[in-house]
């Protein structure tokens, strides 16, 4: 199982152990503990019993995928040259 | 039986070299061959094979603790790499989790692990540092929405990146699909998820970071760690679908005897 290392409630590594390690962990200094997390990455804070990225990844909207021919009817002016070369050909 | 060199001409002043099954070797001279010297078994070098054991090795695969150099090693290797950052899901499911960091001897020797990025950037390599040789993780690449004449297009998620000692999550194959977990205790970085069908696939997360350092005269003990994998990233339901596990790191520890 996973777990987070934490020293002053800030997450400063994630190790796995087959069981709950002691406090400290073995191989580090006092003032590390160590709490089972599954999902949790170098940097975290944990208060009250849960785990919150300090610096969430920005939501970005991205444009909804439409099809070409949508694409096209769109904007006019490539429509219109679409037409001219229709009718060209 | 004997085995007899000769040199000259035996009548006339000439040597011969003799050595027979005992192991005594003797040389003579003169018309009337006399020993002019006489090595016997005794006298002769020997030269033994080395000891058995010259070099051992010991491997971490997971946990925390203290290393202890075994008596009468003069130097030690180490070879480490830090823990795979998982996949990011697809279609709005989250990043996966950061590889775990490898260290030893605290921070004389450090590999971060990869970082995961969620909706199209690719996962990141870790770094190392206090190595002979210091390689950055595999960084993952990015993804894309595919069109086609009718409309997006299924994509598959990228794979994750790859460690020095390679083992990547493939990355999910378009449709319906989750990310691939990178192999056990590589380093490197899970698979992203696919795109369904309105949506963008998931990356892959970056490897751990690698290095390698001889230490000549080596302390008595050392404390390490071995980073965790990260998980993959979840999915938000419908068309989002998962990412892959990023693999844990190891430590490689070569002992030299002699």
């Amino acid at each position: 199982m996973k777990y987070a290392i934490l020293k002053n409630n800030i997450v400063v590594n994630v190790i796995e152990y087959d069981e709950q390690p002691t406090t400290p962990p073995p191989g580090f200094e006092d003032g590390h503990t160590a709490v089972q997390a599954d999902y949790v990455s170098i940097g975290w804070h944990y208060v009250d019993g849960q785990f919150t990225d300090p610096n969430p990844p920005e939501i970005v909207e991205l444009p909804k995928p439409i099809s070409l021919a949508e694409m096209i009817l769109s904007n006019p002016e490539e429509l219109a040259k679409l037409k001219a070369a229709l009718k060209g050909a | 039986m004997s085995n007899i060199i000769t040199a000259g001409n035996a009548t006339n002043n000439g040597t011969s070299i003799s050595s027979d099954t005992s192991g005594v070797l003797e040389l003579k001279t003169g018309s009337t061959p006399t020993t002019a010297l006489s090595i016997s078994t005794a006298q002769v070098p020997t030269f033994a094979k080395a000891a058995s054991g010259g070099t051992t090795i010991q491997v971490f695969t997971s946990g925390s603790g203290t290393y202890t150099t075994p008596a009468n090693c003069k130097t030690i290797i180490v070879e480490m790499v830090g823990g795979g950052a998982g996949g990011s899901a697809s279609a709005g499911g989250s990043a996966g989790g950061s590889g775990g960091t490898t260290t030893f001897g605290s921070s004389f020797l450090t590999c971060t692990g990869g970082t995961s990025f969620q909706p199209t950037t690719g996962g990141l390599g870790g770094s190392a540092t206090g190595g002979d040789v210091n390689i950055n993780g595999g960084s993952a690449s990015g993804t894309y929405q595919a069109y086609t004449t009718s409309g997006p297009s299924y994509t598959g998620g990228s794979n994750g990146g790859v460690s020095y000692f390679g083992g990547a999550g493939r990355g999910a194959a378009p449709g319906s699909s989750s990310g691939g977990s990178a192999a056990a205790n590589s380093g490197s970085g899970g698979g992203g998820g696919a795109q369904n069908t309105t949506a963008y696939a998931g990356t892959g997360g970056g490897a751990g970071a690698y290095l390698r350092k001889l230490i000549s005269s080596p302390s008595a003990t050392y404390s390490y760690a071995v980073g965790a994998g990260g998980s993959g990233g979840t999915s938000a339901g419908g068309d989002s679908l998962a990412g892959g596990a990023g693999a844990a790191g190891i430590i490689i520890v070569t002992e030299f005897y002699v």
